[in-house]
């Protein structure tokens, strides 16, 4: 058991600093990350009502399909039955004989050949209708697992959402015990992490100057040198 | 050569003529009902009872018929054509082709004799 009231000696006040302020950007990364989320989900909201309105169009096409398909059906029974009133004047004219009934007989024939191609291009239509049929239901079962897909990656959203939220509530638990840990220790770390930002800062400014004028410069590093050696890895500032 | 008046029909994947002095009217096929204890079945006709001689599997056409001034009705064909052709030793001659008049002495043999049917009899 650790005594709360002693600091562990192995960790600086520097880098219970570079601690804390990782566990500062994790916590905003984890903020920004839910609020990504909460923003795909938003969209991905909208393009379920857009899809659910497109389904609605497709169900709304089955029914005209089928409108279409008995109104198609008229036509043909319809056509059938001119095709045999056409006949049955032809019979008349049979009747009546050639030389008077030959005009009926020709009409009645002619009436028929265009019932005919009526009927042909009734049945051609019929088909073109069953294929447009079987497309739709094509794009029915497409529509159908396109809004299965939206409605798991919904859920997956979500999920993550609750998950970085999650993080945070960790994070911030985490940042408790953390004061708890370092106690007043963790102000005064981040002061002097502030105070060691700082000193990186001139560090680098120092470098230029060396490179601009050697030998003032050399005197201020030797001013600087105690300051310096306090920063853990000040050689990896930038230069 | 002569000409002869009348339909063509389609009956079992043939055609065969039909004189107009004969077929009577073309009409879409009504309700069919059977004649108790018999093989024979009728058709209300504009109001008349018509006997209907099946020859072949119902087309959705009857063809009225006048035989020996009685209407009988024809199920099973499909009317084709109308017009006037050569008459031929059989029936007629269309577009080369010898045409036989149809032949309805058996099916009006097997009609009038009364035969019941071996398949299916009404209760």
């Amino acid at each position: 058991m650790t005594d709360p009231g002693s600091k562990p000696s192995s960790v600086s006040a520097v880098q219970a600093a570079r601690l804390l302020a990782a566990l500062e950007a994790t916590k905003t990364c984890a903020a920004h990350a839910s609020s990504e989320q909460r923003t795909a989900n938003g969209g991905l909201a909208k393009q379920r009502v857009e899809l659910e309105t497109v389904q609605e169009s497709v169900r709304n096409l089955v029914s005209r399909g089928r409108d279409l398909r008995n109104t198609l059906q008229v036509l043909r029974e319809s056509v059938d039955r001119a095709k045999l009133s056409a006949l049955n004047a032809g019979l008349e004219g049979a009747r009546l004989g050639e030389s008077v009934g030959k005009a009926l007989v020709v009409m009645s024939d002619e009436q028929r050949n265009l019932l005919a191609r009526a009927l042909d291009a009734l049945e051609e239509h019929g088909t073109l209708l069953a294929d447009l049929e079987r497309e739709r239901e094509r794009c029915v079962a497409g529509l159908s697992q396109l809004g299965d897909g939206v409605r798991q990656t919904s859920a997956a959203f979500s999920r993550a959402e609750q998950q970085a939220q999650l993080t945070c509530a960790f994070l911030d638990q985490l940042r408790t015990d953390f004061g708890e840990l370092f106690g007043s220790d963790a102000e005064a770390a981040r002061a002097m992490a502030e105070a060691a930002s700082h000193v990186r800062t001139a560090a680098t400014s120092l470098r230029e100057l060396s490179q601009r004028a050697p030998i003032g410069a050399d005197a201020l590093r030797e001013l600087l040198s105690p300051l310096l050696a306090l920063i853990p890895n000040h050689e990896d500032t930038p230069r | 050569m002569a000409q002869r008046a009348g339909l063509l029909v389609q009956h079992g994947g043939e055609l065969a003529f039909l004189p107009a002095s004969v077929a009577r009217w073309i009409l879409p096929l009504p309700r069919l009902t059977r004649v108790p204890w018999d093989s024979a079945q009728m058709a209300l006709v504009g109001g008349e009872v018509v006997a209907v001689l099946p020859l072949g599997e119902p087309s959705g056409e009857l063809v009225l018929c006048e035989l020996d001034g009685q209407a009988v009705a024809l199920s099973g064909l499909y009317a084709h054509r109308v017009g006037f052709w050569p008459s031929s030793s059989t029936g007629v001659e269309v577009d080369g082709i010898d045409i036989p008049m149809l032949d309805l002495s058996e099916a009006l043999k097997e009609f009038r004799s009364g035969r019941p049917s071996t398949e299916r009899s009404a209760p």
